[in-house]
């Protein structure tokens, strides 16, 4: 199958076995969701497939492929070469991501020099800055983190994320540290760059309702296993799983609107872009 | 507690060797082999033999009992110097750190001139001016050690001080004393006690070697440092016991604080405060 | 009927180095008795702030601090000593708001002996009853304690003097969200049991939507909108308040959010003082918005300050 695709994978510390047979399938171009607790193994997971586990961690069974490619084995689960396999991972704390003593646009390029490119990375590093919704970002590109805001510099860690050209995105609680507001304008960026570059995602959350928003399909994870997946909306109106459902009730007792506030204002008042006359 | 040991390899060794040297302090101050301050014209400049194991001195003084004797003199006054510049400098380094305003300025400056002096030439200094004898010295030494001690609580008091906790405290109608005794203090003083658990070695160092330039503690003593003045002069000759065995006495004592202040800093980063 | 506790005029100014942060910009704010009010904001909106002036662990730059009708805004530690009983935090994180040496009963009992509590040893086990914990846990420290556990003994540890009035500021932010709702449970108990009154800050609206009738939103310092939470939520006035509910995921909604509202890129550093704060951001921006932003009553204990707030359509209504 093309796109990411974890089969069986069980991974254990030490005598202790912490995930137990995981199963997960990530298209090219689209978004699965993984929705989880802290300590359920959601990030392990997306750690094993970059053969970033952590110390004392192995897989002990199963594997992680990319585009029919075996990346992750139990005999093969720290490698370099895993790296720089075309799948790339942003975390929860961007500022924990970004190197304090480069300025932007050098960590950009030092991901583009990584992945073979020499020439122009200065000129190419601006470009991805950009596209990554940074307004000016040949100015920003001077800038040091310290300097910049909490989605400022999520943006950058995603314009190194995808500066590797990855057929395949992780983004762990890419959003939990920031506002709602940045939160909504962040996944909007990640929903963007995956129409347009046709990467697939896989967005990790705790908050059902960002992976519900987002995703085609959604994985439940609890204590190690995946104990519901399936399309996005049928795991919503009918969970399967106690757990499951858990979830999905917090989500029904929000009385907010389904129509969304804030539609312009009828015509002839200010605001209306017919009537720009009065700008 | 056997697992401590295993674990922590310096509270092993550091243990061993303090305890060791704890029990010779003890039993060469209670009980010396022989008098060590005993004239025994028959044994002048005896090497190391049979009845006087590590020989003797010019005065015919047994070595031996002159170095179990003189080790507890300096263990002495190195606890005893670590734990003044700990009470001192932790108490100002608190107050100042917590209260910050003008007299943190102040103090802080004060601290900055004295540390710009090395410190046992600081020592050395001050030991000349008082006068040489045992509190002198010990004076000198602890007013050099506590700007060190003072600067490290105060810095680890200002991290400390921003914590939630401390808010909570004050939140919950704590007074100012109240917060910095009960929750700044036992949170920012991790690191001076390790400091001063390192002091105690370094001090004996420094002691000694004052006593080495005829500083602080003078001859008859059987303090370390003066035996190796003593002896010094008579190396060239060959009769090398003289300063060798205190020197090596010095040098076990303060190792052994070296490992029991590494192993208080591993236990320091276990806590993770 | 006077409220239990008014702020008035506000304003909290912070120096970093030559420049000056003012984080809370003229807020009047009263919580009538038994009142739960919410405040919504994200970060660089002031609510932290603003808890702490309440609380008087900050001094307020300008303006003042009611309790009671007395005013603490100037108040030594020692005249605050009857405020401390009765009005306490409940912070984020329990793992650094707690003294991480000290155990549970030590953490309870402190509150207790600092304002002479005779039966301390009583009154610490009645409240470890009251948020639903075993006496076992009181010889542990909170780092071995779980997400929720640690909570509930800092709210233990804030109720214990029988205090009136709780400033929350994003209780269930570090805590899993199974135990979000039990937590939020326990809070929304020990209000009715002991008549408390809460002021809840949080960035989430959804936790605000379930304990509070009242909330206020703040954008960098100012009040942006104030009203009973299911009109303010269902009927949002201020441009802001619609940018702020549009963004919050829902999962009703396929993906790509075409008519979510947006807030125009950050600025950088240029503030407009005069006039709306959000004006540089606004999507619905006028020329009207350089001018301080008057304060529309929208209705009933609706107000807005947005030229806007009464113009326009809302979600519900048909032009």
């Amino acid at each position: 199958m093309p796109g990411l695709e974890v089969a069986g994978l069980r991974i254990s510390f030490g005598e202790r076995e912490v995930l137990h047979g995981v199963d997960l399938h990530v298209e090219p171009g689209a978004c699965a969701g993984l929705v989880g607790e802290s300590g359920s193994g959601k990030s392990l997971t997306a750690l094993a497939s970059l053969g970033l586990l952590p110390r004392g961690a192995r897989v002990t069974a199963g594997r992680i492929l990319l585009d029919d490619r075996e990346i992750v084995t139990a005999d093969r689960d720290r490698t370099q070469k895993v790296r720089g396999s075309g799948i790339a991972m942003i975390f929860q704390s961007p500022r924990a991501a970004l190197n304090p003593v480069l300025r932007a646009g050098r960590q950009v390029e030092r991901i583009l020099r990584r992945n073979g490119s020499h020439r122009d990375v200065a000129r190419r590093s601006v470009e991805i800055l950009g596209d990554v919704g940074l307004l000016e970002p040949e100015k920003v590109a001077r800038l040091y983190p310290h300097e910049l805001s909490g989605g400022m510099c999520q943006r950058i860690v995603i314009a190194m994320g995808i500066a590797s050209e990855p057929r395949v995105l992780i983004a762990d609680e890419p959003t939990t540290a920031l506002d709602v507001t940045v939160q909504a304008d962040i996944l909007d960026l990640l929903e963007d760059l995956r129409l347009r570059t046709g990467m697939g995602m896989l967005l990790i959350s705790h908050d059902l309702s960002v992976v519900a928003e987002r995703c085609g399909s959604i994985s439940v994870m609890w204590r190690g296993s995946v104990v519901e997946d399936g399309p996005g909306q049928s795991v919503i109106t009918s969970p399967q799983h106690p757990f499951t459902a858990d979830l999905v009730s917090d989500l029904a007792h929000s009385s907010l609107p389904d129509v969304l506030p804030g539609r312009p204002p009828p015509a002839g008042l200010p605001g209306d872009p017919a009537r720009k006359a009065d700008g | 507690m056997w697992a401590e040991f295993r674990q922590h390899p310096n509270l092993a060794l550091g243990g061993i060797l303090a305890g060791l040297v704890v029990i010779v302090a003890v039993v060469g101050h209670l009980a010396p082999p022989d008098n060590p301050v005993a004239i025994n014209p028959h044994l002048i400049s005896a090497p190391p033999g049979h009845g006087h194991w590590f020989g003797a001195d010019e005065f015919g003084r047994d070595v031996l009992s002159r170095v179990v004797y003189g080790i507890g003199i300096d263990v002495v006054i190195g606890l005893v110097v670590a734990s003044l510049a700990l009470v001192i400098g932790a108490a100002v380094g608190l107050v100042t750190g917590y209260l910050a305003g003008w007299v943190d300025d102040i103090v802080m400056r004060v601290v900055d001139i004295v540390m710009s002096f090395p410190s046992f030439l600081l020592a050395l200094a001050i030991a000349v001016v008082l006068g040489n004898n045992l509190r002198n010295v010990i004076i000198a030494v602890t007013i050099a050690y506590v700007p060190y001690i003072l600067r490290l609580t105060r810095s680890a008091v200002l991290t400390v001080r921003g914590a939630d906790y401390v808010l909570g405290a004050r939140a919950v109608g704590g007074s100012r004393t109240r917060v910095m005794a009960l929750h700044v203090l036992p949170n920012a003083v991790g690191p001076s006690l390790v400091q001063a658990t390192l002091m105690s070695g370094w001090a004996i160092l420094d002691v000694s070697g004052l006593s080495f330039l005829g500083v602080g503690i003078q001859p008859p003593s059987p303090e370390l440092g003066v035996q190796v003045a003593q002896g010094a002069s008579y190396i060239t000759s060959g009769q090398w016991w003289m300063s060798v065995f205190p020197g090596v006495a010095i040098i076990i004592a303060v190792l052994a604080f070296n490992f029991l202040g590494d192993y208080a800093d591993d236990k320091l980063r276990g806590q993770g405060t | 009927m006077t409220p239990l506790m008014e702020v008035r005029g506000l304003r909290k100014d912070y120096r970093r180095g030559g420049d000056v942060l003012r984080a809370v910009d003229g807020i009047d704010l009263a919580l009538a008795q038994g009142e739960a009010v919410g405040v919504i904001g994200e970060s660089g909106s002031g609510k932290s702030t603003l808890a702490r002036c309440m609380t008087r662990l900050d001094r307020p730059t300008a303006g003042s601090v009611f309790f009671q009708d007395t005013d603490v805004t100037g108040l030594s530690d020692r005249a605050l000593r009857s405020f401390r009983r009765q009005v306490q935090p409940v912070f984020q994180d329990p793992l650094t708001s707690l003294n991480p040496r000290w155990n549970v009963r030590q953490l309870i009992a402190e509150p207790l002996r600092i304002h002479g509590e005779r039966e301390v040893e009583r009154r610490v086990a009645e409240v470890l009853r009251e948020v639903g914990l075993g006496r076992e846990l009181l010889t542990r420290r909170p780092a071995n304690l779980s997400g929720g556990e640690r909570q509930r003994v800092a709210i233990a540890r804030a109720i214990a003097t029988r205090p009136t009035v709780l400033i929350l500021d994003e209780p269930t932010a570090s805590v899993d969200m199974s135990m979000r709702r039990a937590l939020l449970g326990l809070l929304k108990r020990l209000r009715s049991e002991h008549g408390l009154t809460y002021l809840y800050i949080s960035h989430d609206i959804r936790t605000i939507e379930e304990t509070c009738s009242r909330t206020v939103v703040m954008y960098r310092g100012r009040i942006a909108e104030e009203g009973p939470t299911g009109d303010l939520l269902a009927s949002p006035r201020h441009v802001y308040t619609q940018v702020l509910i549009s963004a919050i995921p829902r999962a009703g909604l396929a993906a790509g959010r075409p008519d979510r509202l947006k807030a125009r890129a950050e600025p950088g550093r240029q503030l407009s003082l005069s006039g709306c704060v959000f004006a540089d951001r606004c999507p619905h921006v006028q020329p009207e918005c350089a001018q301080p932003p008057p304060l529309i009553e929208v209705g009933p204990g609706h107000r807005a300050a947005c030229v806007l707030a009464d113009r326009g359509v809302s979600p519900g209504e048909h032009s």
